[in-house]
């Protein structure tokens, strides 16, 4: 296990493909509910929550170097009180990637394979997932890393053709609400989706550096603002207003490229895209999930609860979340005050018992 | 559902035997514990059980309202 090492450019790599992934579908949509002409500004405030993010890593990986989170818990608090707050924060793993699974059914479902029951398109994306997780971290971020390129190259072919449907008329005048819709826009961006990137606390002992932790979580906090703002000025620019009304407004934003006569249906490849990055974000969770289970349980591999986490994931996704406003709902109402005290509370408290009993 | 969780279950029982043979009993326990609430999730689901049970109630309870008053006073 100690032999396991991951490189600074996979951990950048999995983590912006780990926001980007859910994130490109559910924020625009998130933040339309509150402003459409300045939900780019929004978008923008998610560099709050990472840099916010990074500073925790920063101080936890200070006290606890080579320690995952549920370890450092367990450390700091003692054997019970210690798996009490371990077993808190992986129950809020897994309600995170069963949220994950049931945006990636809910996605698939509705985008290309509407006569498939939703239940047995997250049973098979789980497939890919334990084998994943399943091989060990390692093999989770070489995807990561295999699948850069290839997006690399499609996605800024979606967006020059995107723009050319683009009003700027759509995004102006700015601020003209005021900042109130922008923060509140903001919230399950900043609240959410960036306060997930402390996922990364996990994977800390297997970081060829792990004081560099902070610096790549920064890295990669920057190329994930640039990548939202970007998607939501063109994606607010092309569909304009409508934005609030549509469930996936870059799916309707892609689908308006039409080159001549003969070049159309380019959403395929950003469902593809889109498929192949939310694969990543199940397969960090879970094997964040089963690591912690490992330390809680004291199991002798993470590979004991692959399988049956899995299961349980899949089970957990169908049955929290009936249909997808049931996850926006949460993800929207719930999802930033349970995610503060879940993801951000959890390293500080480990941080400051861990000083309080040096300290006595 | 079920049939697809039982399969599942099996396939993974025969996937895990080797290991599962030489696993200390609190972690056969864990294993069979985590299928047995994955199969209970299934039976639930099939008999439309949680749409009168939301099993995340207590945290929507529990955070909820922290985060609307923080939408409230932005």
């Amino acid at each position: 296990m100690s032999d396991i090492r991951i490189s600074r450019t996979q951990l950048i790599t999995a983590l912006t493909w780990c926001v980007v992934g859910t994130g490109i579908v559910a924020i625009p949509t998130a933040i339309a509910q509150f402003t459409v002409r300045d939900a780019w500004i929004s978008t923008m405030l998610f560099s709050v929550g990472g840099v916010m993010v990074a500073l925790v890593t920063a101080v936890f990986t200070r006290f606890f170097p080579k320690r995952s989170l549920t370890h450092a818990l367990i450390d700091a608090f003692g054997p019970w009180v210690g798996r009490a707050f371990a077993i808190w924060f992986l129950a809020g793993l897994y309600i995170t990637n069963c949220t994950v699974v049931r945006e990636a059914e809910v996605f698939v479902g509705t985008t290309i394979l509407p006569k498939t029951p939703e239940y047995v398109l997250g049973a098979f994306a789980l497939v890919a997932v334990v084998y994943a997780v399943y091989m060990g971290i390692e093999v989770v971020m070489r995807d990561a890393e295999f699948i850069t390129p290839l997006v690399m190259l499609i996605a800024p072919i979606l967006f020059v053709l995107s723009m050319q449907h683009m009003d700027i008329h759509e995004v102006l005048p700015v601020l003209a609400d005021g900042w109130t819709p922008v923060l509140r826009g903001g919230v399950v961006s900043i609240l959410v989706y960036a306060l997930e990137m402390i996922i990364v606390l996990q994977f800390s002992p297997f970081v060829h550096r792990s004081q560099s932790v902070a610096s790549d979580i920064f890295v990669a906090t920057i190329v994930i603002t640039v990548v939202l703002t970007t998607v939501t000025i063109l994606t607010v620019g092309v569909v304009g207003s409508s934005t609030q009304y549509l469930s996936y407004p870059v799916l309707e934003a892609i689908r308006t490229i039409r080159v001549g006569r003969f070049l159309e249906r380019m959403d395929t490849l950003y469902v593809i895209a889109v498929i192949t990055t939310i694969f990543i974000k199940m397969a960090v969770c879970h094997y964040a999930w089963c690591t912690g289970m490992k330390d809680v349980f004291r199991l002798s591999s993470h590979r004991v609860t692959v399988f049956p986490g899995a299961l349980l994931v899949w089970g957990g996704a169908n049955v929290l979340f009936a249909d997808a406003d049931d996850v926006q709902q949460f993800i929207f109402y719930t999802g930033p005050a349970y995610a503060v005290c879940t993801l951000l509370l959890m390293p500080m408290l480990a941080v400051f018992a861990h000083k309080v009993r040096r300290n006595s | 559902m079920i049939w697809l969780s039982l399969v599942a279950s099996l396939s993974m029982v025969v996937i895990d035997w080797s290991s599962l043979r030489t696993a200390k009993r609190r972690e056969v326990a864990l294993y069979i514990g985590l299928i047995g609430l994955s199969l209970g999730m299934a039976v639930g689901y099939e008999m439309n059980l949680f749409s009168k049970v939301h099993l995340l109630a207590p945290i929507d309870a529990l955070f909820r309202p922290p985060t609307k008053w923080l939408y409230h006073i932005l």
